[in-house]
């Protein structure tokens, strides 16, 4: 394996949320939260949607972003502790953290990656939206949705460990990864889905600093190219490529 | 934006409709009339969330896809006619075969749950339980909102109730022209909620209290179904919601 250097000098990213039309009409909050989360373990990524219908779940989508970030930080403590560890806690610590509140008031998807110090990525999700990477080469979707109809989708408190989709991996390799709630998701035609991951990548190369990077995929958002789409919007794309050894961008 | 679907997801209803020659008559041309309103009434729904596209299968004399997914839009209803036997084995199949293909056919986008409602005034003559089972216990279609009207005294109500199998919805029953008239108000009613909703996949519920004049009279009932709760026609539970609530560990390794 090749020697990589640490992922903040080599890498660059950017994210955005944006509120749905619907949810401004009917005075609602943005129930969607995202988060870039640079932490002393690693690199973490986090998307959360709030399940429309809950009266709390703003809430809920912005305690996933907090509860993965403490469950990195707990997590990494144990050297030997396992995924299903990390996944343990962030249940756990979302749990408490949307206390007083119902659980299922709060509902809400979590989809996360984490790119650890030492390079080891994992990769979740539980719940609607979805997680695109490319490592070299190859191109993965975490997880293919069937219609939304036929499996209704689980918020993080009614899932079980069968439910989450993972993955555990070192990279090793250049590496880019889109996570996107699925007010982005829904829209995306199937086979142009890496295109748009490539052209996301493309828009934030052109620009320096993370405020102009992350006002590119916001008006991007905002003048998204479904104009029937009412639902509230986030993404986070993150690039890091090897070049000679090192990543480089 | 080239990457993006720039259309309103659909929401498929199909229309499982009898055609057999006991149909001929007063039920055949209500229905007509019944569908067509239906049509005009999805013509005027300009919702944001969705867009409904209505395929017709009859089964009288043979099984046919009378029309195939169509914009309200688009169509321009030409009168069924009544003749033959009741191939609902047959219609089922070509049901089936509709939904599981939605995917590849060019609708616009991930389709939402489709709508099926099935009327029908007589016994199937042809073998038809296979299917029905396989219908019903297949996820794809026995996840669909479905809805059954039984025409006059001698529909096969054993079977319209298992076409609702999984669900909390009654078999209706029409006896006369008036009532098979209102029982496409109610389904055209529900769909066009659906159509506005947040979540189009979310079936609205209609009991005999929000149904308001479509159930005044009697001249639609539920069939008598003591064993299950009453007057609730409709009531989509999201599957999930039962395997909480008494479990507080969420989480096992």
């Amino acid at each position: 394996m090749m020697n990589l250097h640490s992922h903040s000098s080599n890498a660059q990213y950017a994210w955005a949320s944006v509120i749905g039309p619907s949810h401004i009409l009917n005075e609602l909050p943005n129930q969607d939260a995202c988060a870039v989360l640079s932490l002393k373990e690693g690199m973490a990524f986090v998307v959360s949607d709030g399940v429309g219908s809950k009266k709390h779940s703003d809430i809920g989508s912005k305690e996933v972003i907090k509860a993965v970030k403490r469950a990195i930080k707990t997590w990494y403590q144990f050297p030997h502790a396992s995924a299903n560890h990390l996944l343990s806690l962030i249940h756990t610590y979302w749990e408490m953290g949307i206390l007083p509140y119902d659980r299922d008031d709060c509902s809400a998807t979590c989809l996360f990656a984490v790119i650890l110090n030492d390079n080891r990525c994992i990769i979740g999700q539980v719940g609607d939206g979805v997680i695109l990477f490319k490592l070299g080469k190859d191109h993965y979707v975490l997880h293919e949705k069937e219609d939304d109809y036929v499996n209704v989708t689980l918020p993080l408190h009614l899932a079980r460990r069968k439910d989450w989709k993972i993955e555990d991996f070192f990279i090793d390799d250049s590496f880019e990864i889109l996570l996107a709630t699925d007010g982005v998701s829904e829209d995306l035609i199937k086979e142009k889905r890496f295109h748009f991951m490539t052209d996301l990548v493309e828009k934030i190369s052109d620009v320096k600093g993370q405020k102009k990077k992350n006002s590119k995929i916001k008006n991007m958002l905002k003048k998204w190219g479904n104009p029937y789409n009412s639902d509230d919007k986030s993404l986070i794309i993150y690039s890091r490529r090897v070049m000679n050894g090192k990543y480089e961008y | 934006m080239e990457f993006v679907k720039p259309t309103l997801r659909p929401l498929p209803v199909i229309l499982l409709l009898d055609t057999s020659g006991s149909m001929y008559g007063e039920s055949i041309d209500t229905l007509n009339v019944a569908v067509k309103r239906m049509i005009e009434s999805f013509k005027k729904e300009e919702s944001t969330q969705a867009e409904i596209y209505t395929s017709v299968i009859t089964f009288g004399g043979r099984a046919n896809v009378y029309l195939p997914f169509t914009k309200a839009q688009d169509i321009e209803w030409v009168n069924l006619e009544a003749n033959g036997g009741t191939p609902f084995g047959g219609a089922l199949r070509l049901c089936k075969e509709l939904i599981m293909n939605l995917n590849s056919v060019e609708l616009g986008g991930k389709p939402y749950k489709p709508t099926i409602v099935l009327v029908s005034d007589g016994n199937p003559t042809d073998e038809y339980t296979v299917m029905l089972d396989d219908f019903i216990n297949t996820k794809r279609t026995g996840t669909c909102d479905r809805w059954a009207l039984g025409i006059g005294d001698h529909a096969d109500y054993a079977m319209l109730e298992k076409f609702l199998s999984g669900q909390e919805k009654r078999v209706m029953e029409a006896s006369d022209a008036a009532g098979i008239s209102k029982f496409f108000q109610i389904v055209t009613n529900s769909t066009k909620v659906r159509t506005t909703s947040t979540n189009p996949n979310a079936v609205p519920e209609v009991s005999a209290d929000n149904l308001g004049d479509f159930l005044h009279g009697d001249i639609i009932m539920t069939k008598e179904k003591p064993q299950v709760k009453p007057v609730t026609v409709s009531n989509a539970v999201p599957q999930h919601e039962e395997q909480d609530e008494n479990d507080e560990s969420p989480f096992t390794f």
